[in-house]
């Protein structure tokens, strides 16, 4: 048929070019699973990395993605903004995240898996230089407390707004600023330190 | 707040709070002692190390595993909610089929219509004459598709083909709502 658009194709293009959130959510809420799949292949990447880089655990990381689609399926009914549902994503996976760190003893904080991770996913084209910064940085980040590596993780490496990340953490934009800016030199020395 | 209270401002040897001194390189400001102290380049060079290392983390290489997808996807088929059926008129007996599944045929069929795309579909039979359905549906729509009336007039056309071509069955009515339209350049996804 000339002109048919597929929904579930492959690759990020066919994805981006697919149908708006709001219309994916709709469809999902009424029992169309292909849709529901097409918002996974859309944001499980992103809300994968922003759990690693939060968990430096490459077995939480995937845990706590698992749940957050799946709890977005079973919660599709109550989602009345169907436009926000990517916030409702970060919403979910940050909380989550912060609900495993508390739990978590401090000194079990590092986890060899995601250096080995960042080595292994190494892009033949991406120098060594390179992945010694991420390994560094990513390291860096679990010196942080968890409150401002949601923060810091949240507006540098997503660039979710300040509006949202203050409503997400329960805070204000203003203190967002303060731990943003907290955060940044605490990385810039930690990093310094390591070179 | 005491989850903050460890990391506080960082005073420089130089007697410079290295958020001074990061906001000078934000804002580009520069003084006389700033272009000469050791410390204060230090901290810049320290600033733009973590900038290198930031624009390599949001294109962070990380990928999922890649049995991630089919696991979500196999626990929410399995915790499918089974929808309304709807009768069809059959000869030799009783059959139906689900509206679930009527309904992914017709927003394939509005889907079709270039600009446009099928949001809620729902699918009413109509006790009094055997064979028939009310269809509303509701559409998104791309901004400069064209006029409205001829596409939506092509949308009800299709979806009441696909209802008898595909289905078997027929429309009594296609109710349509036109319920967003989205500029033709919108980006859904950052990634």
């Amino acid at each position: 048929m000339a002109g048919v658009r597929t929904t579930t194709g492959q690759g990020a293009t066919a994805i981006d070019a697919g149908p708006d959130d709001a219309t994916l959510v709709v469809r999902a809420r009424e029992g169309d699973p292909a849709a529901f799949e097409v918002l996974v292949r859309r944001y499980q990447r992103r809300i994968y990395q922003l759990a690693l880089r939060m968990t430096a655990s490459t077995g939480d990381a995937e845990d706590i993605t698992q749940e957050v689609f799946l709890t977005a399926w079973r919660r599709l009914p109550e989602i009345r903004q169907e436009a926000a549902f990517v916030g409702w994503l970060y919403r979910t996976a940050t909380n989550r995240c912060l609900n495993l760190l508390r739990r978590r003893r401090p000194t079990a904080e590092l986890d060899e898996t995601t250096t080995a991770d960042v080595s292994s996913s190494e892009d033949p084209q991406r120098s060594t230089e390179a992945t010694e910064q991420l390994v560094a940085l990513s390291a860096a980040l679990t010196t942080l407390t968890p409150q401002q590596r949601a923060v810091w993780l949240l507006r540098e490496a997503h660039g979710r707004s300040y509006d949202e990340i203050a409503r997400l953490l329960d805070t204000t934009p203003h203190a967002v600023r303060g731990r943003l800016a907290r955060a940044r030199v605490h990385l810039a020395e930690v990093m310094q330190s390591w070179r | 707040m005491a989850v903050n209270s460890r990391i506080d401002g960082h005073p420089l040897p130089c007697g410079r709070l290295v958020e001074d001194v990061f906001d000078d390189v934000e804002t580009g400001r520069t003084d006389a002692h700033s272009a000469e102290c050791e410390h204060c380049a230090t901290a810049r060079r320290s600033l733009h190390q973590l900038t290198e290392a930031t624009r390599l983390l949001v294109e962070d290489p990380a990928e999922p595993p890649p049995g991630l997808l089919d696991r979500v996807m196999a626990a929410v088929r399995a915790e499918l909610r089974r929808g309304a059926a709807l009768p069809l008129p059959a000869q030799l007996g009783p059959a139906e089929v689900s509206e679930q599944a009527v309904a992914v045929v017709l927003r394939y069929a509005a889907d079709s219509v270039a600009g446009v795309w099928a949001r809620s579909c729902r699918i009413a039979a109509e006790p009094a004459r055997p064979g028939t359905v009310r269809i509303r549906m509701s559409l998104s729509l791309r901004y400069g598709s064209g006029p409205v009336e001829p596409l939506v007039a092509e949308v009800r056309r299709r979806v009441s083909t696909a209802l008898s071509g595909q289905v078997g069955l027929t429309a009594h009515t296609v109710d349509l709502e036109l319920v967003d339209i989205w500029p033709y350049e919108r980006r859904w996804s950052r990634t």
